[in-house]
């Protein structure tokens, strides 16, 4: 398109008349655009759930206890520092991945609803992690889950707000706009 | 007094793009009347003026984290409402296409006489030959007469257009010489 066409019609534009539209039109804009600014918990939780079952799932394939290894060499590192450590880096490597995943696959409306949720996703997802864990044969002690989850809830936090970073990154946005 | 309202639009750009309900009901207060003013100018029909003003905002919405906040908001609204015209043109023209294509379904089977002074259809191709076949002397419907060709109606109203076309010209020539 030429660009004194192109001007032409935008001062048109910056020109014309004002109306006012119809009232049950705007309506109609207003509900589709509110709710999705508005996604529900569930909506914004079930899809944070997926990824993390797809990005655990991936993890747990080349985890030394459960998988095809991979990382026998890490486990060594880990363990001599203690097995409450080890457990400690284990959970919040597994969660600090997956949230870091979710923190870039969420819109940022879904965010905002993640973030009002304050610490129940994360946990949520660490409870239902030791649940697979558990059906796949570990056993759970009390203390070292307590460990685990606890770095779970640390990586996961971490996790959530660098993938998010990243996403507003990517997207050129500040955090905050107002 | 809202913090929106004494926004510069490309905050409320971002804020809308971080998801602010509240960033677009402002976006929306100061651009809506210019939006449908230009929509009505271009489309005069209020109902379809009305769908195209709509769409824009939907659009608007759909397109917001493509919009770059380092850039000023109005030239990009206005290109969103300026192709959603276009669209709207493009579409009628489409749609008066087919309903003129549609037209070769009244067109009325020839009489014997008629028939009689028709060209030799050899100069056709066999598709068109067929399908003329089909529609004029079987009296087939498009849908039977594209089920027979393996090919879609809209296509076989192309294959019969074509063909009167080819024939209408044949014709022409005859008369001429």
């Amino acid at each position: 398109m030429k660009p004194n066409l192109w001007n032409d019609e935008f001062k048109e534009f910056v020109l014309a008349q004002e109306m006012h539209p119809d009232l049950s039109v705007t309506g109609k804009i207003h509900q589709v655009v509110r709710s999705e600014l508005n996604p529900s918990w569930q909506k914004v939780s079930f899809k944070a759930l997926m990824v993390h079952l797809l990005v655990g799932a991936s993890l747990l394939s080349v985890c030394p206890q459960f998988g095809i290894g991979g990382f026998h060499g890490l486990e060594v590192v880990l363990m001599r520092f203690g097995h409450h450590v080890c457990t400690f880096i284990c959970g919040a490597i597994f969660l600090g991945v997956s949230a870091m995943v979710i923190g870039l696959a969420l819109q940022p409306e879904e965010m905002r609803v993640l973030r009002t949720l304050h610490w129940f996703p994360l946990l949520f997802l660490s409870l239902i992690s030791l649940g697979i864990f558990h059906l796949l044969g570990a056993n759970l002690f009390m203390s070292i889950s307590l460990v685990w989850i606890v770095g779970a809830l640390l990586g996961s936090f971490v996790g959530l707000q660098s993938g998010w970073n990243l996403q507003l990154r990517f997207r050129g946005l500040k955090p905050n706009a107002n | 007094m809202k913090w929106t309202e004494i926004s510069e639009d490309e905050v409320l750009m971002h804020a809308y793009q971080l998801g602010d309900f509240s960033a677009f009901e402002t976006l929306y207060k100061r651009y809506s009347g210019r939006v449908l003013g230009y929509v009505r100018k271009k489309v005069m029909e209020p109902s379809q003026a009305d769908d195209i003003f709509q769409s824009v905002f939907l659009k608007l919405h759909n397109s917001r984290q493509r919009y770059n906040s380092t850039l000023p908001v109005q030239p990009w609204l206005f290109t969103i409402c300026r192709n959603a015209v276009l669209d709207y043109w493009r579409k009628t023209q489409r749609d008066q296409a087919v309903v003129q294509s549609d037209s070769i379904e009244n067109i009325p089977a020839p009489t014997v006489e008629e028939a009689r002074s028709l060209p030799d259809l050899s100069s056709l191709s066999a598709a068109q030959r067929k399908a003329i076949e089909l529609r004029y002397i079987q009296d087939l419907s498009f849908e039977k007469i594209s089920k027979i060709l393996e090919t879609s109606p809209s296509n076989t109203r192309q294959i019969l257009s074509r063909a009167i076309r080819g024939l209408k010209n044949v014709m022409h020539k005859k008369e001429a010489s």
